[in-house]
């Protein structure tokens, strides 16, 4: 059998087994296991043992866990509620207001935690019901919550920069820098979005009545927002100051940020045992399901490269004669396709021996083209059918809302973020500037 | 009768994993400790200990891969299910169980297999790391074939779980 043959075949079994529901990370080792077997052979697999033990002894990868527990530790703390509720009033004079203050704290949210579900459901159950009673549209109200809490993954500290990280050898900290203005470029989207469609129409999103504004004198209004900015905001300087002046590394950066959420919990008097012991239950599946797949993947991928095979299918497509942006948006558009079917650990996976290849055949600079990557990937949240944002929305049961309503709401917020990706394209200094300046690198 | 004594394997095995994965989960604790020390140690004092950037791996290792089992108990694990829930439960466990026996046991017990070799190799000549505090590797290594054993007998356990749903109907 021919390697190129090999290669292909791989990927078509595991893209059959990928959709019959099993766990992902069972299904790329079970797939590498099957291909070693039959190509390479019983005593093959010692070399897969150093790989999966060099996924246990990596330094970086711990930066994931912590990050985790520190989303975790925040949500518990219920920080997003204070800052949500004074945010509201503080932003609720405007038409779109609420909707705009929705994500701020989203983007302030997303700069402590590093992953998705957290601030989607923290978003839906907290802002959601708020914009709905406001007299919100409900394509609007899901549409925001699901785009703005997806912001999480994308502005660092994020568990996928980080393992992208890892996957393509760059440096931690360069990569999480990297995210800083696409996302904030995103939430200004998102925000500008809200601005023009609620001035045109207000019946989307109308200001907040001015009788119930004016029970709440405005010296209180600054006050809480003070209040619940503040800490969050010392938090944020903390991870992301230490790993941007070099002070500490992204995985040291994310154990103190572990702790100081955790004093967080305390401050806010949120402290409860048994929702500490759940907290650390619930972090060690969530990490576990992330790692897993790495363990998985790092089998699959050890059969695939002694194949030379993914060199098979990296020249197939260059091959093509797309020529450099041709290829480089087929790439995205492959990405925004993959996005509605499979998870953005999954696409990682199955994607990045390939992809990252063929960007640097073609001169692409990898940190700028694995950021594009990670922006991207912000669809995959978005895109039905397959879209953790909405699964989250959808499964919260809120009241009035239907799957046609999230599917409707997702649309321009997928479009904002395809713009996104376009302006990043062609202005790549908003991705490379922070992470140049950086003072440890 | 003999599905009674297979219902309470699988709920034996069940406590076994939700026990282990409850006590490792504590491990991110003294993680996290850990690396608040380190950071004290080196940033504040300027006196950097030489084990902690190992044991923090140990811990980091060890806490994932030991939960692994703990996390397929409770379908932490990803799966892409949005075609095969269009099918009804029936279809679903029929093409969980297709899997479990062409790729997930296969790929456990090569694990386990090889994680034992690799194991006894280590603890055999004693090794060590090369590194200045040069802590043992052994214990590090062992986590491999424990944690490929916890996901065996979790995977029976599910498979067990699986046939008597579809043989009696009945959701364990």
């Amino acid at each position: 059998m021919s390697p190129e043959f090999i290669a292909i075949s791989m990927f078509v079994v595991l893209i059959v087994f990928l959709f019959m529901g099993h766990p992902l990370a069972f299904v790329l080792g079970g797939v590498g296991v099957i291909f070693g077997l039959i190509t390479q052979g019983w005593n093959f697999f010692g070399m897969v043992m150093t790989r999966i033990y060099g996924t246990m002894d990596n330094f970086v990868l711990v930066a994931i866990t912590l990050f985790i527990l520190m989303g975790n530790f925040l949500t518990m703390s219920g920080v997003a509620d204070g800052l949500f509720k004074a945010l509201r009033v503080l932003f609720g004079p405007i038409r779109g207001g609420v909707g705009m203050a929705v994500i701020v704290v989203c983007i302030i949210f997303a700069a402590c935690t590093g992953i998705i579900g957290a601030s989607v459901v923290t978003m839906g159950l907290l802002a959601a019901p708020f914009l709905l009673r406001y007299g919100y549209s409900k394509e609007l109200t899901v549409g925001l919550v699901a785009a703005g809490g997806s912001l999480g993954i994308l502005i660092p500290p994020s568990i996928m920069l980080v393992m992208m990280a890892d996957q393509t050898g760059q440096s931690a900290g360069k990569l999480l820098m990297a995210g800083v203005f696409p996302g904030i470029l995103l939430g200004v989207l998102y925000i500008i979005y809200i601005a023009i469609t609620c001035w045109i129409n207000p019946k989307m999103g109308p200001a907040i009545p001015r009788e119930e504004l004016e029970k709440i004198p405005v010296s209180r209004r600054l006050i809480d927002a003070i209040k619940y900015a503040l800490p969050p905001l010392a938090l944020i300087f903390t991870v992301l100051g230490t790993i941007f002046f070099g002070v500490a590394t992204p995985t040291e950066a994310a154990g103190v940020g572990s702790a100081a959420a955790f004093l967080m919990i305390l401050i806010y008097g949120r402290f409860q045992w048994k929702n500490f012991k759940d907290t650390i239950f619930s972090t060690a599946r969530t990490v576990t399901m992330v790692m897993i797949i790495l363990i998985g993947a790092t089998t699959f991928t050890g059969v695939f490269l002694t194949q030379g095979g993914g060199k098979a299918i990296v020249d197939a497509i260059l091959g093509l004669g797309l020529g450099r942006w041709g290829t480089y948006w087929m790439m995205q558009i492959i990405y925004i396709i993959l996005g509605c079917f499979i998870d953005w650990i999954g696409i990682v996976m199955i994607t990045f021996p390939i992809f990252l290849p063929i960007a640097k055949a073609l001169g692409f600079d990898t940190l700028w083209f694995t950021a594009m990557l990670a922006i991207n990937l912000q669809l995959s949240f978005l895109t039905p059918p397959f879209g953790y944002a909405l699964f989250y929305l959808s499964g919260m049961g809120l009241e009035g809302i239907q799957l046609r309503h999230i599917y409707r709401g997702v649309v321009p917020f997928l479009i904002l973020q395809f713009i996104g990706v376009v302006i990043c394209t062609y202005v790549p200094s908003l991705v490379l500037w922070l992470p140049n300046a950086m003072i440890g690198k | 009768m003999i599905s009674k004594r297979w219902v309470s394997l699988a709920q034996k095995i069940d406590r076994i994993n939700d026990f282990c994965g409850k006590v490792f989960s504590w491990i991110i604790v003294p993680l996290t400790v850990l690396i608040v020390f380190e950071v004290i140690t080196r940033r504040v004092f300027g006196a950097p200990t030489i084990w902690t950037f190992e044991m923090s791996n140990f811990l980091f290792g060890g806490h994932f891969m030991l939960v692994a089992a703990y996390g397929l108990l409770y379908k932490a694990h990803v799966r892409i299910d949005l075609f095969v829930m269009r099918g009804s439960k029936k279809t679903q466990e029929i093409l969980d169980l297709i899997c479990y026996f062409s790729l997930f046991f296969p790929f456990i017990i090569v694990i386990l297999f090889h994680g034992i070799v690799y194991a006894i190799e280590s603890w055999s000549t004693w090794e060590t790391s090369w590194s200045t505090w040069g802590p043992p590797l052994y214990p590090s290594k062992t986590v491999i074939p424990i944690t490929a054993f916890l996901l065996l007998i979790q995977g029976i356990s599910e498979v067990i779980k699986k046939i008597i749903f579809l043989k009696t109907g009945e959701e364990l």
